[in-house]
């Protein structure tokens, strides 16, 4: 080691930081060069005088402390608030979705029925029996045709989408009257409800495996006397 | 955790600033941000360099200009007429140290007056170790110049 290195190293071993091996070739210099020992001890000396004259005792801190924590305390109170609101908005906002999700499926059911079956807008519709029951194996309907009450037969029907979801789109007619039946996957039992959209009538219900909302344009008696028929089949 | 920093960050705060008020408005935001921002701060490190960094952050963040020293010396390093000698050496000491360019004093106060090791010095001031070592070699040899001329002066 040098008398540059020696310079160059000196806040490392007045920090404490320098390593053991190192510092041994460190105080060998020092042993050596009479100007590099001086020179350290000037250094050590310069220290110790600026903490003498800048560490003498520590001011009060103690009102800044209690400011701080008052503040914290505050500020975490706030956090907890906005915390509870934001679940608060969460909760209601999927309690007010749940609440208008049948909204739209019967919007859906009765725009579809009005503009498909009473308008009778062009649609490719399946006509054909063993079609009509392939689409219909996918949702484990075994019989489309026992569905329809008396004097009703199954005029024609297709895939379509109701809320999002795909669903089976069945037609039945006495040849004055047209009922639409949208099947789709069904999950929790639900009682059968009676709901209106426009001049449509709907019906709704579900089974473990269905869920069903029956639509017409006729009355409601005729909706819900249809749609406990199809609950008894489904 | 940081909590027990205060007093010592009030001290270095008040070297900083300048000011009894603005020091006291520095360490309470830089406690709060620690608090705020425990998450970021890295296990295995030092705590306390952690708040000295956000405190020169915050300090030279709020827009001031590295500036030389202003009337930095605590009230209580100020001599009256007829002090003893010890209160002379304080004062002397603090001017010395005032007339250091700022990154040479703030080595100096972090590595001499606050106890941190070059490293932390390093991560506080996020600059390379090399970088604080020649600077801290400097800041003492200017150091020492100025308490020598002034001293002269004395004579």
């Amino acid at each position: 080691m040098n008398c540059k290195d020696i310079e160059e190293l000196a806040p490392l071993y007045l920090s404490g930081e320098m390593e053991e091996d190192r510092k041994v070739l460190f105080h060998t210099h020092l042993a050596e060069c009479r100007s590099c020992a001086v020179k350290m001890e000037q250094h050590r000396a310069m220290d110790a005088r600026l903490r003498k004259a800048l560490c003498a005792g520590l001011p009060d801190a103690g009102a800044l402390e209690r400011s701080v924590s008052r503040q914290i305390v505050r500020e975490r109170s706030r956090r907890w608030m906005l915390a509870m609101a934001a679940a608060a908005l969460l909760i209601a906002a999927v309690l007010g979705y749940r609440m208008l999700r049948p909204e739209k499926l019967y919007r859906d059911a009765a725009l579809d029925h009005r503009q498909e079956v009473v308008e009778h807008q062009p649609r490719h519709w399946r006509t054909d029996l063993v079609e009509i029951e392939k689409l219909a194996a996918r949702y484990e309907l075994a019989d489309v045709t026992a569905l329809a009450p008396e004097g009703y037969r199954l005029e024609h029907a297709k895939m379509c989408g109701i809320d999002g979801q795909p669903a089976l789109h069945l037609v039945y007619t006495n040849g004055a009257r047209e009922f639409s039946v949208f099947v789709r996957q069904g999950g929790d039992l639900e009682p059968l409800s009676a709901h209106s959209v426009g001049a449509e009538h709907l019906a709704r219900f579900r089974t473990a495996r269905h869920e069903a909302v029956i639509v017409t344009d006729g009355s409601r008696g005729e909706c819900l006397q249809f749609a406990r028929m199809a609950a008894a089949v489904l | 955790m940081v909590m027990p920093e205060a007093p010592r960050l009030l001290r270095f705060a008040r070297r900083l600033t300048g000011e009894m008020h603005a020091a006291d408005d520095l360490v309470q935001e830089t406690l709060l941000k620690a608090w705020r921002n425990f998450r970021q701060f890295q296990e295995g490190t030092s705590a306390r360099a952690w708040c000295y960094r956000i405190m020169l952050n915050t300090f030279y963040g709020q827009g001031r200009k590295v500036r030389a020293m202003p009337a930095t010396v605590p009230l209580q390093d100020r001599v009256l007429v007829g002090a003893t000698s010890p209160g002379i050496e304080n004062v002397e000491i603090s001017q010395a140290l005032d007339a250091l360019p700022p990154e040479h004093r703030t080595v100096l106060l972090l590595g001499v007056v606050e106890g941190f090791t070059c490293r932390e010095v390093a991560e506080i001031l996020s600059v390379p170790i090399g970088t604080v070592m020649s600077r801290l070699s400097r800041a003492r040899q200017s150091l020492r110049e100025k308490l020598t001329q002034s001293e002269k002066v004395i004579r």
